[in-house]
């Protein structure tokens, strides 16, 4: 169990903005912070890291004091048991990737671990290269399987995708979820997108401007309320037709793109980017075999 | 896509399935099939509202009133808009329970010859309806 109560002013752009958590993540879930940039999110997987420190508050993971402001306690960054896995990488452009995982092994223990990572995150046939000869999706993995190397138990994920393009992503998205179970983790995700949201996360934060303004479960956040269609996907409108008397509207699920009929008086309410909930009957669609 | 507000009035369940039956008020009753049951979702509750929706394209319309047909959800209506394509024609209906509008194709339009202020009876089914509760 992660528990955060704290506050820290912080500089977003001019503007002043205070940072204000009272927020617990159970021990093994998967979370997703979400919201627009500047909002506290970033900030928040450095302050649980211990790379900056809160204005007040305290921090508690598993019972045990990570960091008190009035106690002046404060454990190292190294101490904390965390994996941070950012979005441009950072891995050490002079070392292969095999290098990359070994500088991580904390001293004196098993290397066993990094071949298990090697094993798991299919990095056998790149060890040897160095990340400039890696693909984005490939330069990702090692990153991964480096943050997990020292046995974290809690893994900060900041936008680790958002670079990728879309195959890529849903294939770091599984890796993602294979290692969260088999590390046994606890593990926060910063993103953006809903689908991948929804696939990761069993809860989701939506920070604005420092603060927490929802939290839950992603799908019923996502789709407002729920509906009882059953037939029921998450996506971004990527296209819209006006034809005549109705409206096409082209929606993006995962690697799919679907197309909604609506009536002309919905036509307005939707633009290019929107993130939008896509449900039909149980009733409806036809199944065959392929 | 047409919305409207119901009241939950009754539920029959099996094992997997329910049919609700819905109030609208002004003495039109709706119903909907769902792959949902009481212990399923929550919010199937005798007297819960819920919102009520269902796609122009699904609604069916005929120019007799009294027809032997299965189409569970029936409400008489009067047109008051219709608006021309090429292969599709959307209908504004003004009923009881509120505007609908309906798309239908533009040969069942003609056909029928449907003119504005005309009474007509749009009809659909009860898997169509989805709930939403509110």
């Amino acid at each position: 169990m992660i528990e955060l109560k704290l506050q820290k002013s912080l500089r977003s752009g001019d503007q002043e903005m205070l940072l204000d958590l009272d927020i617990s993540i159970k021990k093994g879930e998967f979370v997703t912070f979400y919201g627009e940039s500047g909002s506290g999110k970033t900030s928040t997987l450095r302050l649980i890291s211990g790379l900056v420190e809160g204005d007040s508050g305290t921090i508690f993971v598993d019972n045990d004091c990570w960091w008190d402001m009035n106690a002046k306690i404060n454990l190292k960054p190294a101490k904390r048991k965390i994996g941070y896995v950012f979005q441009d990488y950072a891995l050490f452009p002079n070392m292969t990737a095999y290098e990359n995982l070994e500088f991580a092994l904390p001293k004196y223990q098993d290397k066993a671990i990094i071949d298990e990572l090697i094993a798991i995150m299919d990095l056998k046939d790149i060890l040897n290269l160095k990340p400039d000869m890696l693909s984005g999706g490939q330069k990702q993995r090692v990153a991964l399987a480096r943050a997990l190397v020292s046995k974290p138990k809690i893994l900060l994920l900041d936008e680790p995708l958002s670079a990728l393009d879309n195959i890529m992503r849903l294939k770091l998205q599984d890796y993602l979820i294979k290692i969260h179970h088999k590390y046994h983790l606890t593990t926060i995700l910063v993103s953006h997108d809903v689908g991948e949201i929804i696939k990761l996360s069993q809860k989701v934060f939506e920070f604005q401007k420092g603060k927490i303004i929802r939290s839950g479960n992603p799908k019923e956040i996502f789709t407002h309320g729920k509906t009882s269609a059953k037939f029921q996907f998450t996506g971004e409108v990527i296209e819209i037709f006006h034809e005549k008397v109705i409206g096409i509207i082209s929606v993006l699920i995962g690697q799919d793109i679907v197309k909604v009929v609506c009536d002309l008086s919905e036509l307005e309410e939707f633009k290019v980017g929107d993130k939008v909930m896509v449900g039909s009957k149980a009733f409806n669609p036809i199944i065959q075999k392929i | 896509m047409n919305q409207v507000e119901g009241q939950i009035s009754g539920i029959q369940s099996s094992d997997h399935m329910s049919l609700v039956f819905l109030d609208l008020g002004n003495g039109i009753e709706f119903q909907s099939i769902l792959l949902d049951t009481q212990e399923s979702a929550h919010y199937l509750q005798k007297g819960n509202r819920v919102n009520i929706l269902f796609k122009e394209t699904e609604l069916v319309l005929s120019k007799e009133k009294e027809i032997n047909i299965s189409l569970e959800n029936q409400i008489l209506a009067s047109i008051t808009e219709i608006k021309k394509g090429e292969i599709l024609t959307r209908i504004r209906l003004k009923t009881v329970i509120g505007d609908l509008v309906a798309l239908i194709s533009t040969t069942s339009s003609n056909n029928m010859s449907l003119k504005v202020k005309e009474p007509i009876l749009a009809m659909v089914k009860f898997n169509e309806v989805i709930l939403s509760p509110l």
